[in-house]
């Protein structure tokens, strides 16, 4: 029944993609959309949503198309070996960059908002540890956290938001549309940027039961995510105008401190909001290290897994004394979108799925 | 060693074997006036029913048998049988070839017959022994319910759960564990709805126990439970024979082990230490309220100490400014830091909680009330603790007793410490870092396969039907279906159709 | 394997070691100095010119330990060119650590608010502390601050205390005053460069709250007195609980607001005029009129009493819009941006000339007072 057999169920699989996308970006994303796009900065949210669910859809019927191989055995199926390792090294490069680039972010804002004189490096270490922790524990593990972690992280994230948008000015997102469509089209591929964390998809589905309901479910997860960051957004907006929204460094956490709870008896909630921060980037950094060890396992076919997390902790903790400040790290991040993201999110399913097709490969021609 | 036909040979054998025994009674007589036939009966004081030795062996075979003749017999293998049918009157006999069984059958309270010239042995049943009878529950003491508890002999626990179950599927498969203890465990089960891959996992383990000596479940329980690791305990013990009935009737399987009150039920989960058989025995709106709060104190004896720690000594902007105040205030003049001021309170706790329990009865309680006022108070007094404090810790410590399951409880205290340490590190940082680490050690532990927090996780295996007795209680007639210990072939318990419908009487 | 779990093991000791030696931001919660409310003005000695005064109000050791005692709370002053290094100077010398986290009130000083750099330096101080919460109270006066600070009222334990407890408990404040945040003003400012902050003096030692001070480019242009601010509430604030009166043959009838919506909306005339209406609806219920004289309840004395309520309410909004308009020449009451969110189009045309727009601007306020009850008495 339940066997040590390393696989998840759908619905473990969407709680642990709605994780992972939602912390990448959510905090920042007012005041980036703001910036492209003025009041209507909500519209790009929603556009990036489709674009992101278009490229899910690529991802999920590539995947599908290979049921019970990795990804490093799937690409090596529909191009050669040496390239498949290429691209699965190149992945791995992407997703501890990644990760180390959003550790760095987040202890500068428990810097600036929860402890002021602990040296980041211990902050980082203590994420590192607990995340290799549970990504030692397998994969099973990390399905069942995410079932409960979900429910920690969007609670309090709704009666938020809820109880704001009671009180908030709905006028301040007027005039809709006035925006030119060129920015709302840079706008719309930057903020594609908040939706990193689709393409671990690729590497999940092998593990995951059930394979014919998946790209229903998937769909349904990322249009969840995609709705409720619209939300966020359009809360956010109205609550401080898209002028100080563009001021804000941290809009999400900004928008906690405006609030009163009725019925609360805390005052500033802010330290306590940041649960669902604190879960989100532990959601993040546990699935880099667990994707990038599956991967390097995978490649290099010795070892235990929790070596190769060890090893990945190791170099992700050197990393992050590389940017020097906050604004350093975001252009490293925004550089991070521009190539690799890009590549991983966009070139390459698209090029694999339209390899694969013409070369009549996958599970439907097989069985013809 | 093979039983021989002589019987000195034999005798001078268990001379040995029990020598500087004094409570192993011998006797050596003859039977049949005529011819006699050496017989040889050997019993331990006190562990026997003596009158049950005197009517159905000795008057059977010295009075009944008096004109037994032996040389009127064919051959000498009659004998055996002879006596068997006319001479002992009682239906469990038994028979053995090995000196080893016989002397094992002697020191689990049988009688044994020796019979010159044969070379088996009859082994009479006649257990009786000092024992409590069925004595009342103590530790899961429940107001309206059933009072009965198990008792320490094997037989009579087995008997309080067949008077609840009686099917004919209600197996008592009985082993053997522990070399010199050679303590008799019995597994009580369902055949049509357990699980048979638990049952052969749980058997499997069982038998791969090899120590010197059982002596109280506890042993058995960390040598099966799938990671001793852990402080949480994955199966459930219970001394309430109603609650082991209907764990049986879920599909789990019980765990009878001779000389032990307690019972242990597998596989369990973390949902059913929360469950109390009381439960089911009154109405739903009042028990749902019942288990929303035993969650919600579950959660708050963990976490109310490193909370307390974590807002007051890192952001104490959280709290109302009056509040905040008068924690202040209230602190001015303690020279301890807030940690060690929740850890010292907390350690007396621990204390006078261990103190309470190992005082006999009346001094017992009394402690308990004088310990906590008086030392209390006077600490307060004296400025040692700020009254906060000693609030934020007897709540915590009242929180955990009302989680039913004490062994729970043992997980929850050892976490708290953890929420503590990592709270006064990081604040509330290291708080919720204390409730990741903690929830990913329960995501990851299992009971024989199943999910240790299975109905909020991996919930969908059977449509989330597990939820509907988890944090609230729904109505008896809307759980249909046995929860996920069942195997999947038999799990309709309830015909909800053949319910007369109270509404439709109007 | 078993070497190297142990060395795991050994590492995980070490850095455990590490980690938790630390704890580096612990401060014990005696050891904080709670500030409940900042006063900044302009320093007037010689040897600190340009420089800013500051005044923090923490409440004393009898006041938290709930004694009841002369000193419920002490202040403490500081100069220094910026607040924050004003605020560090007053840290400096007390052994406590001074908490920011539950300041509730700012009251800034004349001199302050008329100079714009500092103004804006100040304002920019406080949004940029990440202690100092969103939600502080920001107030004007133009008495000496440490006055208002220091003051003794009846009742109440601390000044600051009592600035908060007021804009906390009474939801609408007599239309006299409304609440302004540090969140409000910096949004005001990012719109249009004005904002209006609430006044609060000092009258024979007793804190009151009403008027407010006019802020255009972080400079004050003037101060606006309670009748004044009573329009400024009616068009863009919540005027609940204010009453209103006026004679009915003669005799004194007052109205309690108890409920106040408004709505605009604007047009362009083609002399280049624009001309706002603004639609106030006001109900409430009759508070006191005079035993023994006629009944008050028939429709004509409801109606005429609504005309002569309406009246005076379309006279204090036009009032206060006359002097905005031609005394101060500042939009305090949003209105660019609320053609911005209406009518876009309009917007994008009169944006650019909002001034000479604003000067010729003319207002409709058209009131509409309905009498809801008149109490338990015909």
């Amino acid at each position: 029944m339940f066997s040590y057999n390393n696989k998840i169920s759908i619905r473990q699989l969407q709680a642990l993609l709605i994780l992972d996308i939602f912390g990448t970006g959510v905090i920042v994303l007012p005041r980036r959309v703001t910036q492209y796009a003025n009041q209507d900065g909500w519209i790009l949210v929603l556009l990036a949503t489709i674009l992101a669910l278009i490229l899910i859809y690529i991802m999920t019927s590539l995947a599908t198309m290979f049921p019970n191989k990795d990804f490093l055995e799937f690409t090596s199926i529909i191009i050669s070996k040496p390239v498949a390792i290429i691209i699965s090294l190149g992945f791995i490069i992407k997703l501890i960059l990644g990760t180390c680039l959003e550790l760095r972010f987040f202890s500068e804002v428990v810097k600036q908002t929860m402890l002021y004189n602990t040296p980041f490096g211990v902050v980082c270490l203590i994420i590192l540890l607990v995340s290799g922790y549970a990504a030692a524990k397998g994969y099973e593990t990390r399905g069942r956290l995410a079932e409960i972690l979900i429910f920690v992280v969007f609670v309090p994230l709704i009666i938020v938001f809820v109880i704001a948008a009671a009180g908030v000015d709905f006028t301040n997102i007027m005039p809709i549309l006035k925006t030119p469509p060129e920015s709302l089209l840079k706008g719309t591929f930057f903020t594609l940027a908040s939706f990193n964390g689709i393409e671990l998809v690729m590497l999940a589905i092998p593990y995951t039961n059930n394979k014919k309901k998946i790209k229903k479910n998937i769909i349904y997860s990322i249009l969840f995510t995609g709705i409720f960051m619209t939300a966020m957004t359009i809360i956010t907006i109205c609550r401080f105008g898209y002028a100080e929204t563009k001021l804000q460094m941290w809009p999400i956490i900004s928008m906690t401190d405006t609030i009163n709870i009725p019925g609360s008896f805390l005052e500033r909630q802010e330290a306590l909001i940041m649960s669902f921060w604190i879960i989100s980037v532990f959601a993040i950094v546990n699935a880099g290290l667990f994707f990038s060890s599956l991967l390097a396992k995978s490649i290099i076919k010795k070892g235990k897994h929790s070596y190769y997390i060890i090893i990945f902790i190791i170099l992700c903790f050197l990393m992050l004394f590389v940017p020097s400040d906050i604004n350093q790290v975001y252009d490293f991040i925004n550089l991070m979108f521009v190539t690799f993201g890009v590549t991983y999110m966009i070139v390459i399913p698209i090029v694999l799925l339209i390899i694969a097709k013409l070369r009549r490969l996958g599970v439907k021609y097989e069985e013809n | 060693m093979n039983i021989s036909k002589i019987l000195d040979e034999n005798i001078s054998y268990l001379e040995n074997a029990f020598l500087d025994c004094a409570d192993v009674i011998k006797r050596k007589f003859p039977v049949g006036e005529e011819n006699p036939i050496n017989c040889y009966v050997i019993y331990i004081d006190n562990m026997t029913n003596k009158s049950d030795i005197e009517t159905c062996i000795m008057r059977g075979l010295i009075w009944q048998l008096h004109k037994y003749d032996s040389k009127l017999l064919s051959s000498k293998d009659k004998i055996f049988d002879d006596f068997k049918n006319s001479g002992i009157i009682t239906a469990d006999i038994k028979e053995a070839t090995q000196l080893e069984d016989a002397t094992l059958s002697v020191m689990s309270g049988d009688t044994v017959l020796f019979i010159d010239g044969v070379d088996k042995v009859m082994v009479v049943s006649t257990k009786g022994w000092d024992n409590r009878g069925v004595p009342e529950a103590k530790t899961e003491a429940v107001v309206f319910g059933s009072k009965e508890a198990f008792s320490e002999n094997i037989r009579t626990n087995t008997v309080l759960i067949r008077r609840r179950i009686r099917d004919v599927n209600l197996k008592v498969k009985q082993l053997v564990v522990g070399k010199r203890s050679k303590t008799d465990i019995a597994l009580m089960y369902l055949d049509d709805i357990v699980r048979k891959e638990i049952l052969e996992e749980v058997m499997e383990k069982i038998n791969a126990i090899d120590i010197d000596a059982i002596l109280d479940i506890g042993y058995i329980e960390q040598f099966i439970e799938d990671s001793d690791a852990s402080p949480f305990p994955q199966l459930e013990t219970t001394e309430r024979p109603d609650k082991a009935a209907s764990a049986i009737l879920e599909g789990r399987i019980a765990i009878v082990v001779d000389n032990s009150p307690f019972v242990l039920i597998v596989p369990s989960t973390m949902n059913v230490f929360f469950q109390s058989s009381e439960d089911y025995y009154q109405k739903w709106q009042i028990m749902s309220f019942t288990r929303i709060l035993r969650y919600i104190a579950g959660f708050l004896s963990i976490s109310l100490p490193g909370l307390y720690i974590a807002t007051a000594v890192y952001h104490p902007s959280m709290l109302p400014m009056d509040l905040t105040f008068k924690i202040a205030g209230s602190r001015a003049n303690v020279p301890f830091p807030a940690v060690i001021e929740i850890l010292i309170m907390d350690i007396a706790f621990e204390l006078l909680k261990e103190a309470g329990v190992r005082l006999p009865g009346a001094i017992g309680s009394t402690i308990g009330i004088v310990g906590g006022i008086i030392i209390g108070q006077s600490a307060v007094d004296a400025g040692l603790v700020s009254p906060i404090v000693v609030i934020v810790i007897a709540l915590t410590g009242i929180c955990s007793f009302t989680i039913p399951n004490v062994a729970l409880v043992s997980g929850f205290r050892l976490s708290k410490y953890l929420l503590i340490f990592t709270s006064a590190c990081f604040g509330l940082f290291g708080f919720w870092i204390g409730i990741l680490i903690l929830l990913i050690h329960l995501a990851s532990l299992k009971s024989f396969g199943i999910p240790y927090l299975f109905p909020f996780v991996s919930g969908e295996i059977n449509n989330f039907r597990d939820m509907k007795d988890s944090i609230i209680r729904f109505p008896l007639c809307k759980m249909k279906y046995r929860p996920i210990f069942a195997s999947p072939k038999a799990d309709i318990r309830f015909n909800k159709s053949k319910l007369v419908n109270q509404k439709k009487r109007e | 394997m078993k070497k190297i779990n142990i060395l795991c093991l050994k590492c995980m000791l070490v850095s455990s070691a590490l980690i938790f030696t630390g704890c580096w931001d612990k401060v014990e919660i005696e050891d904080r100095a709670f500030v409940v409310a900042i006063g900044i003005d302009k320093a007037m000695d010689k040897d600190s010119l340009d420089e800013l005064e500051v005044v923090t109000i923490e409440p004393s050791v009898d006041s938290l330990e709930n004694k009841s005692s002369d000193k419920m709370s002490y202040s403490k002053i500081g100069n220094g060119k910026t607040v924050s290094l004003a605020l560090n100077r007053i840290d400096m010398y007390s052994s406590k650590r001074q908490y920011l986290g539950h300041t509730k009130v700012a009251i800034l000083g004349e001199k302050i608010l008329k100079d714009p750099k500092m103004l804006s330096e100040t304002l920019d101080g406080f949004q940029r502390n990440s202690e100092i919460s969103n939600k502080l109270l920001i107030l004007a006066t133009d008495k000496n601050i440490e006055k208002i600070l220091d003051a003794k009222i009846k009742g109440e334990p601390m000044a600051g205390l009592f600035l908060s407890n007021f804009y906390q408990n009474r939801e609408n404040n007599s239309g006299v005053t409304f609440k302004k945040d540090l969140d409000s003003v910096l949004e005001d400012t990012q719109l249009n460069n004005t904002t209006i902050i609430p006044k609060v003096s000092l009258e024979d030692k007793d804190l009151r709250l009403g008027g407010s001070a006019i802020i255009k480019d972080y400079r004050l242009l003037g101060w606006l007195d309670n009748k004044d601010t009573r329009g400024y509430v009616w068009v863009n604030d919540n005027a609940k609980n204010t009453e209103l009166i006026t004679k009915l043959d003669n005799i004194d009838t007052t109205l309690l607001v108890e409920s106040h919506k408004k709505k605009m909306n604007f047009k362009k005339l083609d002399n280049d005029i624009l001309v706002a209406n603004i639609d106030i609806d006001i109900s409430g219920s009759i508070k006191n009129y005079a035993l023994g004289s006629k009944n008050l309840y028939n429709q004509n004395n409801l109606n005429k009493l609504e005309n002569l309520y309406s009246k005076i309410v379309k006279s204090e909004i036009n009032t206060t819009f006359r002097k905005l308009q031609s005394e101060y020449n500042v939009d305090i009451f949003n209105f660019l941006k609320t053609i911005e969110k209406q009518n876009y189009d309009l917007y994008l045309e009169i944006k650019d000339n909002w001034n000479y727009y604003y000067n010729n601007m003319q207002i409709v306020p058209n009131v509409n007072v309905n009498i809801r009850n008149i109490g338990s008495v015909y």
